[in-house]
C-alpha cells in the first residue's frame, strides 16, 4: 500500500493498479450494506430478466411451430393430397415437389 | 427420464445449489475487507469478477461462432454467435451494474473514465450493437455475415480490457493478477473460487439454451419460408 496522501500526491501507475485510491472530489456517504444489497439484487434481476426473455422467445417459437404443424395437418386433410404452388408446381405429401 | 435430460437437470440443480452456497459463504464466511477496498461493499467482488469472466466466455463463444459462420455458414455457427453476444451483454451488464456500486464506496464516485472501465463499456456496447442488429434487421444472410464480422472484431477488445490496467494504469485494481497483492485470507480465495465455478456453470447453461433456441429459430424461419413459397401457409 502506498503511504502517500492520495489527495496531495499523484500515485504511480503501479500504486494505483494494486490498491483502491479515492478519486479527487468523490464523497463516500452511501452505506456499504445498501450498495451490497443493491448490487446483488440488480445482478440477479439481470439474470432473471434474461431467463424470462428466453422463455418468452421459446413460447413464441412454439406458437410459430404450431402454425406450421396446423398448416401441414390441413394439407394432409385436403382431398387430392396437395395444393398448387406459386410456380404452378404441385406439392405432394412428404414435401416432394413435382414441377408442372 | 432419458440420460441427457437427467444430466441437464442435474446441472441446473448443481448451479442453483452452488449459488445458494456461494451467497451464504460470502455473507457468513468471507471476511470484510479493509475500508480502502470498500469494507463490506468489497463483497461485491465475489460476483463482479466471475461475471466479468463469464462475459469473456460469452465473447469467446461469439467469436468462435462468428468465425465459423464466416468460414462455413451453418445454423449452428450462427446460433452460437448470437447466443455468445447475448450472454456477453447480460454478464457485461452485471459487471457494469455491480462495479459502480462498489466503486462508490471504494473510490467515492460511481464512475470514472478509467481505462478498464472505458474499454469494458465499449466492448459491452459492441455486443449490444450485435444483439440490436440481429433483433431489428432480420435474419438474412447479409445481416448474419455483418453481425459475424462485428462479433469477430468485438472480441479483439477482450484482451485490451484484460491488459488495460497494466498498460495504462488507472484506479481499477489488479488484485488477483500479476503485480497484485492477492486476497488476504483463505476464505476470500474460496469465495472467489466458488464464484468462478458457479458463474461458469450459469454461463454454459445460458449459452447452450440460447444457442439451441437460435438454431431452432433459424431452422423454423427457413422451413416457414419454404412452406410459404410452396403455398402451404396460404390463409394463415
Amino acid at each position: 500500500m502506498s503511504q502517500t496522501d492520495p489527495a496531495t500526491t499523484q500515485p504511480t501507475i503501479q500504486d494505483r493498479s494494486t490498491e483502491f485510491v479515492p478519486v479527487e472530489g468523490g464523497r463516500d456517504t452511501t452505506s456499504a450494506e445498501a450498495l451490497l444489497v443493491t448490487a446483488y439484487a440488480a445482478m440477479w434481476i439481470a439474470v432473471f430478466l434474461f431467463v424470462w426473455l428466453t422463455s418468452r422467445r421459446q413460447r413464441n417459437l412454439d406458437a410459430r411451430l404450431g402454425e406450421v404443424e396446423a398448416a401441414l395437418q390441413r394439407l394432409e386433410a385436403t382431398p387430392g393430397d396437395g395444393r398448387a404452388g406459386p410456380a404452378g408446381g404441385e406439392v405432394q405429401r412428404g414435401g416432394e415437389v413435382e414441377h408442372g | 427420464m432419458d440420460r441427457r435430460r437427467l444430466l441437464w437437470n442435474g446441472l441446473l440443480a448443481l448451479t442453483a445449489a452452488g449459488f445458494a452456497y456461494h451467497i451464504w459463504y460470502i455473507g457468513f464466511r468471507a471476511p470484510v475487507a479493509q475500508l480502502a477496498a470498500g469494507g463490506l461493499a468489497q463483497k461485491i467482488f465475489y460476483f463482479h469478477v466471475p461475471a466479468a469472466y463469464a462475459m469473456y466466455l460469452g465473447g469467446v463463444a461469439c467469436f468462435l461462432g462468428s468465425a465459423a459462420y464466416l468460414v462455413s455458414p451453418t445454423h449452428k455457427a450462427n446460433g452460437w454467435a448470437r447466443a455468445g453476444a447475448e450472454c456477453a451483454v447480460v454478464f457485461g451488464s452485471m459487471v457494469l451494474i455491480s462495479g459502480p456500486l462498489w466503486a462508490k464506496k471504494a473510490w467515492g464516485v460511481y464512475w470514472t473514465w478509467d481505462p478498464r472501465l472505458t474499454t469494458l463499456l465499449l466492448t459491452v456496447l459492441v455486443y449490444v450493437a450485435i444483439v440490436v442488429l440481429r433483433r431489428f434487421t432480420g435474419d438474412g444472410e447479409a445481416e448474419r455475415k455483418f453481425a459475424a464480422a462485428f462479433g469477430v472484431l468485438g472480441t479483439t477488445l477482450l484482451p485490451i480490457i484484460h491488459f488495460s490496467v497494466r498498460l495504462w494504469g488507472g484506479n481499477h485494481p489488479t488484485v488477483i493478477t500479476e503485480g497484485g497483492g492477492g486476497l488476504g485470507s483463505d476464505e476470500m480465495r474460496i469465495a472467489l473460487a466458488i464464484g468462478f465455478g458457479t458463474m461458469t456453470l450459469l454461463a454454459l447453461i445460458l449459452l447452450v439454451v440460447r444457442a439451441r433456441l437460435a438454431v431452432t429459430e433459424s431452422r423454423l424461419d427457413d422451413a416457414t419460408e419454404t412452406a410459404a413459397t410452396l403455398g402451404l401457409l396460404d390463409g394463415e
